[in-house]
């Protein structure tokens, strides 16, 4: 079965609409992210929505060098088709 | 199974020092966040501090004393004391023999200091367990205790919130029994992560220097090399793969289902991250411990406080698991005796 077809994004999307105040039907691979700026409970947020989400997990300093949403997909489906 | 020794946990007494840091005067100390939000983040509403002149051999004593006056045994039955801190009364000596003296024990016995953090308890049984079951001890002490209050900056809200200082002594005693009563075991050591908790300077490796001391401000927090750092993000990162793993593989070896296991005690970290665990793992609340409102995360005395807290009957089987700094993990059933 291929990642895609596991995947269920509401858990991180949900959390990144609490972030970044876009509704979740707005958010797409073009929006903007921040993640310097966040709180550090709102990266362990986003972490425990990757893995409930992906159920995979990511380094650190990878997810808060994304720049936009499209960018936290690829980092997270590459790291989940390990 | 024929009738053999087996190691079994016999008795838990912990001691938590006077000192108390509330949530209330944190969130006047440390400004941003409020009693609530330190409440909600962390599930801890206090954390006790041991006081400048007290140890983490202090608090040993005092759990120590407290299990021999439970009546579990007394001081002459001890062969071998166990003692598991990173934050020892010095260098050298090993801080077991002071203990061995203060506490009364045999100059007959086995002691040795082990340098573990939160999977320190579950490594301490297994040592244990090696010792009662291959006829080198009968009673073995394991002591578990931490300072980790003297390591952190008073402005570190990261780490100042989670950590409260304490001690258990747990007594592994030889039983007669036809099944095993402590295992199996599950380790885990990855040493990549060893540099996302750790105080780096102060031992071999780095001395102490009026630079390392220099204090420097990251989101809202402030630290120096001398003092403890976490980086939280990775460490749930760790925790989110090593301990699903550790679980299942313990699973598989004890040939057991989750619905199988009576409770589950797991290092209590935070509860943000026990209850992330709980839910990925699909463990019913009433069957997990989350015992660190009044104490904290007290490093590797959480299991055995929370054990001693669940207070269960006879003829249970618990799931331990520890993880945490190293990184380091480890997993094992017991039965309560």
């Amino acid at each position: 079965m291929s990642v895609e077809a596991e995947v269920d994004e509401t858990p991180l999307l949900t959390k990144l609409s609490e972030i970044t105040h876009v509704p979740v039907a707005e958010l797409g691979d073009a929006t903007e992210l921040d993640p310097t700026s966040w709180e550090s409970i709102e990266v362990l947020d986003i972490i425990a929505a990757i893995d409930e989400s992906y159920g995979t997990t990511v380094p650190v300093q990878r997810l808060t060098a994304c720049r936009s949403l499209g960018e936290l997909r690829q980092l997270v489906r590459s790291a989940a088709a390990q | 199974m024929m009738p053999a020794t087996k190691a079994a946990i016999a008795a838990i007494a912990s001691y938590l020092p006077e000192g108390r840091l509330s949530n209330d005067a944190l969130a006047m100390e440390l400004g941003a966040w409020t009693a609530g939000d330190i409440l909600q983040k962390t599930g801890i509403a206090e954390r006790r501090i041991a006081a400048d002149d007290e140890c983490a051999s202090d608090l040993g004593v005092a759990a120590a004393q407290k299990l021999f006056a439970s009546c579990a045994c007394t001081p002459d039955e001890i062969d071998y004391l166990l003692f598991c801190t990173q934050s020892p009364d010095y260098f050298l000596p090993t801080t077991a023999c002071l203990l061995q003296d203060r506490l009364g024990l045999r100059t007959s016995i086995g002691a040795i200091d082990f340098n573990q953090g939160c999977s320190g308890f579950v490594y301490g049984l297994s040592l244990a367990k090696g010792l009662v079951e291959t006829g080198q001890a009968r009673n073995v002490l394991l002591i578990t205790a931490e300072t980790y209050s003297k390591y952190i900056n008073r402005r570190d809200r990261s780490v100042r919130t989670l950590f409260g200082d304490a001690a258990a002594a747990t007594l592994v005693r030889g039983v007669e029994a036809d099944r095993e009563l402590l295992g199996p075991f599950v380790f885990g050591t990855d040493g990549r992560g060893a540099n996302n908790l750790i105080v780096p300077t102060g031992a071999a490796r780095r001395a102490r220097t009026p630079e390392s001391a220099a204090e420097v401000e990251e989101k809202g927090s402030w630290r120096s090399q001398d003092d403890l750092y976490m980086n939280g993000a990775e460490i749930f990162n760790f925790t989110l793969k090593a301990v699903p793993a550790a679980v299942q593989e313990l699973l598989a070896r004890s040939g057991r289902a989750l619905d199988s296991v009576d409770h589950f005690v797991f290092h209590q970290a935070n509860k943000f991250m026990l209850d992330r665990l709980r839910t990925k793992l699909g463990i019913d609340p009433a069957r997990f411990s989350l015992e660190l409102e009044s104490c904290g995360n007290t490093v590797s005395s959480t299991i055995p406080i929370a054990l001693e807290r669940a207070a269960l009957p006879a003829g249970k089987d618990v799931m331990l698991v520890g993880f945490g700094v190293g990184y380091s993990w480890a997993a094992a059933m017991m039965r309560t005796v």
